[in-house]
C-alpha cells in the first residue's frame, strides 16, 4: 500500500492519445485537442501577457515620476520669479529709501539764514549799543 | 521764542513728511509683495493643473494601450488554437513534443501502455 502510495506521488505526468470509443488506462481527465491546444497556446501567450503587464505597470511609474517633476518644475519656476519679484521691489524700496534720507539742503539753507541773519542783528544791536555807550 | 517755534515746527513738518512717505512707500511696497505672491501662487496653481491634465492623459493611454495589446493577445491566442488544431490533425506528434517539452507531460499511445 505504502509502495502505491509513493508510486502514485511520485508518478510522472502522463497523457494518452485516444481514439473516440477506446478505454481509458488509468483514471484522469479526458481532454479534448480544442482544450489541449488552448492550454499550450494560453502557456505561450502567458509571456506576452506579463511583457503587457510589465509595460503597464513601466507606463504608470513614468507617468507619476512625470507628475512629481512637473510639480517640483512649477514650484521652482514660480518660487525663482516670484523670489525675482521680491528682491527688485526691495531693491527699489531701498534705493527710495537713501533717497529719503538724504540730508535736506534747503532746510539747512534756511537754518544757515537764520543763524546768520539772527548773528548780524544782534551784532549791530551791541555794536549800537557799544557806540551810545561811548558817546 | 517765537523764532524757536518756528524752527521747531519747521524741522518737525519736514521729519513728519518723510515719515509719511515712508509709510506709504511700505504700504505700496507690502501691497506689491502681496501681488507678487498672490501671481505665483495663481501661476502654481495653473502649472499643476496642466500637471494633472497631462498625467490623466498618460494613464488614459497606458490603459488603452495595454488594452489593445490584451485583445491583440487574445486574437493570437485564438490564432494560435486554431493553428495548434489543425496542426495536430495532420501531424499530433507536434503537440506530444510541445506537451512533453513545455509541460512535462509524457504522451503515450495505448500500445505502449
Amino acid at each position: 500500500m505504502l509502495l502505491l502510495l509513493l508510486s502514485t506521488a511520485l508518478a510522472e505526468p502522463i497523457a494518452v492519445r485516444l481514439k473516440e470509443g477506446e478505454e481509458a488506462p488509468f483514471d484522469g481527465r479526458l481532454m479534448n485537442d480544442e482544450a489541449i491546444a488552448n492550454i499550450i497556446a494560453g502557456r505561450e501567450m502567458s509571456i506576452e501577457q506579463c511583457e503587457i503587464q510589465k509595460e503597464l505597470a513601466v507606463s504608470l511609474s513614468k507617468a507619476e515620476m512625470q507628475l512629481q517633476i512637473d510639480y517640483l518644475k512649477a514650484e521652482l519656476e514660480t518660487e525663482e520669479e516670484k523670489n525675482t519679484t521680491l528682491l527688485a521691489l526691495r531693491d527699489k524700496e531701498i534705493e527710495s529709501l537713501r533717497k529719503e534720507l538724504r540730508p535736506n539742503k534747503t532746510m539747512w539753507a534756511f537754518f544757515g539764514g537764520f543763524v546768520l541773519a539772527t548773528g548780524t542783528s544782534l551784532g549791530t544791536y551791541y555794536a549800537v549799543r557799544k557806540i551810545d555807550a561811548n558817546n | 521764542m517765537s523764532a524757536l517755534l518756528l524752527l521747531a515746527y519747521l524741522f518737525g513738518r519736514g521729519k513728519v513728511a518723510n515719515l509719511k512717505t515712508q509709510l506709504q512707500m511700505s504700504k505700496d511696497l507690502y501691497k506689491k509683495e502681496v501681488e507678487a505672491i498672490n501671481n505665483a501662487a495663481e501661476k502654481k496653481g495653473e502649472l499643476q493643473s496642466q500637471a494633472n491634465y497631462k498625467y490623466k492623459k498618460a494613464l488614459e493611454i497606458a490603459h488603452k494601450t495595454a488594452m489593445e495589446s490584451n485583445d491583440y493577445a487574445e486574437l493570437q491566442k485564438a490564432e494560435r488554437v486554431r493553428q495548434l488544431v489543425e496542426e495536430n490533425k495532420e501531424n499530433p506528434d507536434a503537440i506530444d513534443q510541445i506537451l512533453a517539452k513545455e509541460f512535462g507531460i509524457l504522451v503515450m499511445t495505448p500500445k505502449d501502455d
